[in-house]
């Protein structure tokens, strides 16, 4: 067998190996630049994702440090606390004004969170404005029972005796579905 | 690393060789076996070289300077072949080496000086270095080794003559001041190596014999190239040559006369290198005048492609693998840069979902958020509405209906209206009191005017009465704990 033609031939199949591995090679660096410049705008895309929700979580956050803990604390049983209420209409205050409570229609609402709602009609009398002061701030303004005014009609009646009807609702936060949640989120808040 | 050369000289039908060592620093002389060496020496030694060198003395020779029609290159050697066909007459194969001079002085011809040889004197050469023809490099007519020496080594201005004599022939050389070979002739003179003649008279013969030959080929010389007798002569081949030819002045010798070559050959002395003159001058030859056989030449010329071939390759080897490994540095480092894309996107995604659970989590407390505005913080300042308003009222203003929300399209829906009268002494008077009235109302911290509309109750009546409607809107108070 001739030893020139089969160097040169071993020469060329070594030639035509390294450049096909070479040529798949660059190949490769093809591919991968390619991917990565596919994952650029990933990542821009997820860390703009995640400063989006950094922000949303510290405002989030901020909400959490201004809800009072006593209204997040809530009420056990809406009906207890529905009772509990009218008990207080019974308060010395109501007397004062010779107020009268009526009970409206009662319902359930979704938003802004599933809370018991009751309507109630309370009419008063007085003379004096301090008495009628001293009656809402008692009525309105303590931190226990969740009310809200919805209309307020005052009229001046006869030898200065002024009469008002009151329409509120009771608004009375519904049972959690999962206790612990309040106190995991405050962890989180924290 | 040093290489071992075979000078071989091949003069009146016997092989004599010597073997050199070329070295960095030189030419290196082997001790030279006595006598002639046998068929079976001259193998080994041929073994053993890496390079083989062959002068011969050729008498049949034909040397020839010619002028030849400019030709293109490829039809050169036919032309000179034909020239030397018909010089050396026969119908035997022939071998021919030439050399292109230059151009002639007139006309558009090249000046060719060539040797041809017929083959049948080259085949005892060949034959004998058959086996070794690979490493043989040049085999070269005695006289043009010669000339190549001369002029290497003392490099003369002009013409010079070579008398090279053998133990019973002779070679008698006219060459150029370059060393190519413009005249030679094998003459039946000789003299044995070793001691002097014993006989005077033998060296008195020989130097007439020399002095008739020299001057024959001198004449000849002059006639064909119509050239001066060349100045210089040199007697090689035999260190007895100076004392016979001093004693005896040969007639018509050129007086500048040599008789030896200081040739840089390491391990012999002055005269045992004009001994061996025959086969050291080979040492000179350049890629001239080689007579190698034709499949040698053509075998050299395939070992030439083939090894610029793999030369060739190897430099396609070597420059494709610098850039295979250029490549595969790049896809590693393209791999690395990758994967720290990837580990960057992995440890996004993490905190995105460890951030997405926590927001949910905190997402419900927005609606908790409304829920306590809605309750307890933004809640109107009821507690503080009438006393604020018997502050604000002037005399004679007496408040009839206070309504929230106000209703109506004008005002929105956390706006109350208070609907009044004024009493004044006249109309003008009353005017400014409702004006006054609403700018205290205006300057009070829980009330904000919407707006303002009054009305004179009766213009016929003696008593000016006005009725008024201010539309407010109440500032919240917060809890109570603000308050």
């Amino acid at each position: 067998m001739k030893l020139k033609p089969v160097v040169l031939i071993i020469g060329i199949l070594i030639l035509a190996q390294i450049l096909i591995y070479a040529n798949i090679e660059r190949g490769n660096v093809s591919r991968i630049e390619v991917a990565i410049s596919g994952l650029d705008p990933q990542i821009r895309e997820s860390e703009s994702t995640r400063l989006d929700l950094v922000k949303q979580l510290n405002r989030l956050k901020k909400i959490v440090e201004d809800i009072p803990p006593r209204l997040l604390a809530g009420f056990e049983d809406p009906e207890i606390g529905f009772v509990e209420f009218l008990d207080y209409l019974q308060s010395p205050f109501m007397k004062e004004v010779n107020a009268q409570a009526r009970l409206g229609a009662k319902s359930f609402k979704q938003s802004p969170i599933p809370y018991h709602e009751s309507n109630f009609e309370i009419t008063f009398e007085y003379t004096n404005t301090v008495d009628a002061e001293r009656f809402l701030n008692s009525l309105l303004f303590q931190e226990r029972y969740p009310l809200q005014v919805k209309r307020l009609d005052i009229r001046r009646k006869s030898q200065g005796v002024v009469g008002a009807t009151l329409s509120v609702s009771l608004a009375i936060p519904a049972r959690l579905k999962f206790p612990g949640l309040v106190s995991q989120a405050k962890a989180v808040a924290k | 690393m040093g290489k071992r050369i075979l000078c071989v000289s091949f003069v009146e039908d016997s092989f004599d060789f010597i073997e050199i060592d070329r070295q960095t620093g030189g030419f290196f002389a082997q001790p030279k076996m006595s006598g002639r060496p046998n068929e079976e020496a001259l193998d080994r030694a041929c073994r053993k070289a890496d390079e083989i060198y062959v002068n011969a003395a050729m008498a049949t020779a034909q040397y020839e300077w010619e002028q030849f029609p400019k030709v293109a290159k490829r039809y050169q050697s036919s032309l000179i072949m034909q020239d030397a066909r018909e010089k050396l007459g026969g119908t035997g194969a022939i071998q021919v080496q030439f050399k292109l001079l230059g151009d002639a002085p007139a006309g558009a011809q090249m000046r060719v000086a060539y040797v041809a040889v017929p083959e049948e004197d080259l085949t005892p050469i060949w034959n004998t270095f058959q086996k070794h023809m690979k490493k043989v490099k040049f085999i070269s007519p005695l006289p043009v080794a010669l000339a190549r020496a001369v002029a290497e080594i003392d490099k003369p201005q002009e013409n010079f003559i070579v008398v090279w004599v053998g133990e019973s022939s002779s070679v008698l050389t006219i060459s150029s001041a370059d060393g190519v070979v413009k005249m030679a002739r094998t003459v039946p003179v000789g003299l044995r190596q070793g001691s002097m003649p014993e006989d005077p008279f033998e060296g008195k013969m020989l130097s007439d014999e020399l002095g008739k030959e020299v001057f024959m080929t001198s004449t000849f010389f002059k006639q064909e190239f119509r050239e001066a007798v060349p100045g210089t002569i040199y007697f090689l081949g035999n260190q007895n040559l100076q004392p016979i030819l001093t004693e005896n002045p040969m007639p018509g010798a050129p007086a500048d006369a040599h008789y030896g070559l200081a040739l840089p050959v390491g391990g012999l002395d002055e005269g045992r290198i004009n001994e061996n003159i025959a086969q050291l001058a080979c040492l000179f030859l350049k890629d001239e005048f080689s007579l190698l056989p034709p499949e040698a030449l053509a075998g050299r010329e395939s070992d030439i492609l083939f090894r610029i071939a793999v030369g060739v390759l190897v430099i396609a080897i070597a420059g494709s693998l610098f850039w295979a490994f250029q490549v595969v540095g790049k896809t590693q480092a393209m791999l690395t840069a990758h994967q720290a894309k990837i580990d960057a996107l992995q440890k996004s995604r993490v905190a995105v979902v460890a951030l997405e659970k926590q927001v949910n989590m905190l997402k419900p407390f927005e609606g908790w958020k409304q829920f306590y505005e809605g309750t307890f913080k933004n809640r109107p300042a009821w507690n503080m509405v009438f006393s604020e308003l018997s502050m604000l009222i002037p005399e004679n203003v007496i408040l009839e209906d206070f309504r929230w929300p106000a209703g109506g399209r004008q005002v929105g829906a956390d706006t109350c209206s208070i609907k009044g009268k004024i009493k004044a002494e006249n109309w003008a008077l009353g005017l400014d009191m409702i004006r006054q009235f609403g700018e205290r109302i205006q300057s009070s911290p829980i009330f904000e005017v919407v707006n303002l509309q009054y009305s004179p109750e009766n213009i016929e009546k003696a008593e000016k009465v006005y009725d008024f409607t201010i539309n407010l809107k109440i500032k919240s108070r917060g809890t109570g704990h603000e308050a």
